[in-house]
């Protein structure tokens, strides 16, 4: 059966994103851990990490990792940082410039489980305190002290990290699934706060945070979400009602569908063929077809067709980005 | 990562080349000397300067825009409100600038918020005037909706007359669907408005038969867009007895 993907290409095209990256993406500078997870997760989904990046590489990448780590005794500010732009941290004596954030700590703990890392050398006590301090009251989490940032995106981050390192100590299960019901809308979407639409990318992080928790029952009609994740298809998977499908929904509504036990009421085909539309002939794939490609929209896009070819991809874990093992 | 769409690009010209690479020698040089001032806690005038040119050229350095925050609050100036209304008024119209650049930037929206909550005497009308003009470039914009939330909320809590600012509210949405049914955030913060509408104008029956009217010409519009019919089914949800939803239902 002739390959649905072009695995070399997309191969490639993480191998380059991994060395270098265009001037028009200078925004993403503060984010680079999360590109690297997401090139790593892309290479795992299609098999061909090991054989795109040798040992000695993968020990590099997880040297730079573990460099950006935040040294023990900084309080809230434990975990890792997302880049090296504000140079080495034992540097920098400005906390606030060389704190760890969640999104930046998932990241990191993935790419080092996808690198072949034991995660020996993780500060575990104090990215688990930083985490408990970085919840709120009402249930929710920041990223890192000093920001008014707030959302379901750093409750996953937070029950993420939790399950990866197996301690549960800094979350309060009760108060985070209570913000997660908060935002749970009459369609039965979620949303990133209560009065907001419902927004796929909420959900994921809403549905794959409860079902790490062990409580996706707290959802008030499971039913209703699952139809609202379900009756996001239109070909490929649109983020929120009436938008235009976006690759990258492949994963986040697509993994939410897995989660809630919906995968065969998906029309699969439509599915693959509108991620194989996304694909560019200088490999990864873009947001919509024929635009540029980028590192999101290619591993989201590869992962959530994954979903649909499980006898040719490893299983990945909808609720981690991980293979599951 | 929004979506740039490909286009035939020529080999750049040798000067081109150049200046392309002296604009990334002056990033990288200003981005270390903004991080230089960030660790030996330099709270200036000057440092203000450099943030904003870093800012220009990378909208998403979260940290920059904490460290912008800082200086202000150290700065001498902060303490004279009329200073701070000027430097804030400054900084508004500097995010206008820029907002345009990456319109889901929640970093920018974050700092408007903040420097909303910081100024004297801060304009909520004009603000209201501001999102309604970034929700024409975008209509279905989370994060300029939820903004726009954020400042009706304030513009409700400063009049006497939130019954006003909620109708206004009501007749905004009105006009963006009319503009185009498909616009799921205009109904959705529809259904947001309408109990205090119920609420506040006399005859809640006359309101309801106008929303089946307005559901009804959407759906004769595309009958397929989810939009009404969901609004349709939250709306006989709402009703408190079946009598209320079978009349609802029957148009009387």
């Amino acid at each position: 059966m002739a390959a649905e993907l072009a695995i070399n290409a997309h191969a490639r095209y993480f191998k380059h994103c991994l060395t270098m990256l265009p001037a028009e993406t200078t925004s993403l500078d503060a984010t680079r851990m999360t590109i690297a997870q997401l090139c790593l997760v892309g290479l795992a989904t299609l098999g061909r990490l090991e054989d795109t990046l040798p040992e000695k590489r993968r020990a590099e990448m997880v040297e730079w990792i573990y460099a950006q780590q935040i040294p023990n005794g900084r309080g809230g500010y434990g975990g890792f940082r997302g880049g090296s732009l504000f140079g080495p941290h034992d540097r920098c004596e400005y906390e606030p410039a060389n704190s760890g954030n969640l999104a930046a700590t998932y990241s990191a703990l993935c790419s080092l489980l996808l690198l072949g890392d034991d995660l020996s050398r993780v500060d575990k006590q104090a990215v688990v305190g930083a985490i408990r301090s970085l919840q709120q009251e009402s249930g929710t989490f920041a990223p890192h002290p000093g920001t008014t940032e707030r959302d379901p995106r750093f409750i996953y981050c937070a029950c993420a990290i939790s399950t990866i390192l197996g301690d549960w100590s800094g979350v309060d299960k009760d108060a985070a699934t209570r913000y997660i019901v908060g935002c749970c809308n009459y369609d039965g979407g979620l949303t990133q706060m209560a009065f907001q639409e419902s927004h796929g990318g909420h959900l994921y992080c809403c549905i794959a945070g409860l079902s790490l928790m062990g409580r996706l029952d707290a959802l008030p009609s499971r039913q209703r979400t699952l139809q609202w994740a379900l009756f996001r298809q239109s070909g490929g998977y649109q983020g929120r009602a009436n938008k235009a499908p976006d690759v990258c929904y492949s994963f986040w509504v697509g993994a939410s569908i897995e989660i809630l036990g919906g995968h065969d009421l998906v029309d699969s085909s439509t599915v693959v063929h509108f991620i194989q539309q996304c694909e560019s002939t200088i490999g990864g794939l873009s947001k919509w077809p024929g635009y540029l490609p980028d590192p999101l929209h290619a591993a989201l896009g590869i992962v959530g067709f994954s979903f649909h070819r499980p006898e040719q991809f490893p299983h990945i874990s909808p609720e981690l980005l991980l293979p599951a093992s | 990562m929004h979506g740039r769409r490909r286009q035939h690009e020529r080999e750049p010209t040798a000067d081109e080349k150049v200046q392309a690479q002296q604009r990334v020698e002056r990033y990288c040089a200003l981005s270390t000397q903004v991080a230089e001032l960030k660790a030996a806690n330099t709270y200036t005038v000057e440092a203000l300067s450099l943030t904003k040119q870093l800012l220009e050229q990378n909208t998403e350095l979260h940290s920059v825009w904490n460290y912008r925050r800082q200086i202000f609050m150290h700065l001498d100036s902060w303490q004279d409100m009329d200073a701070r209304q000027q430097a804030l008024e400054r900084e508004l119209a500097f995010l206008l600038e820029i907002i345009t650049k990456n319109i889901k930037s929640y970093w920018m929206w974050n700092h408007r918020v903040w420097a909303l909550g910081a100024l004297p005497r801060p304009e909520w009308q004009r603000e209201l005037g501001l999102v309604a003009k970034l929700l024409a470039l975008d209509a279905r914009n989370y994060h300029g909706w939820n903004y726009r939330r954020f400042v009706v909320a304030h513009l409700r809590a400063a009049r006497e007359d939130a019954g006003a600012v909620d109708e206004q509210e009501f007749a905004f949405t009105t006009e963006q669907i009319t503009r185009d049914c498909a616009n799921h955030a205009a109904w959705h913060n529809r259904s947001k408005l309408l109990p205090a509408i119920l609420a506040q104008r006399g005859e809640p029956q006359a309101v309801l038969q106008a929303e089946t009217d307005l559901i009804l010409n959407a759906i004769y519009t595309d009958p397929d867009d989810q939009n009404a019919w969901l609004y349709y089914d939250w709306l006989l949800d709402i009703q408190t007895s079946d009598t209320d939803r079978v009349r609802l239902l029957r148009g009387k």
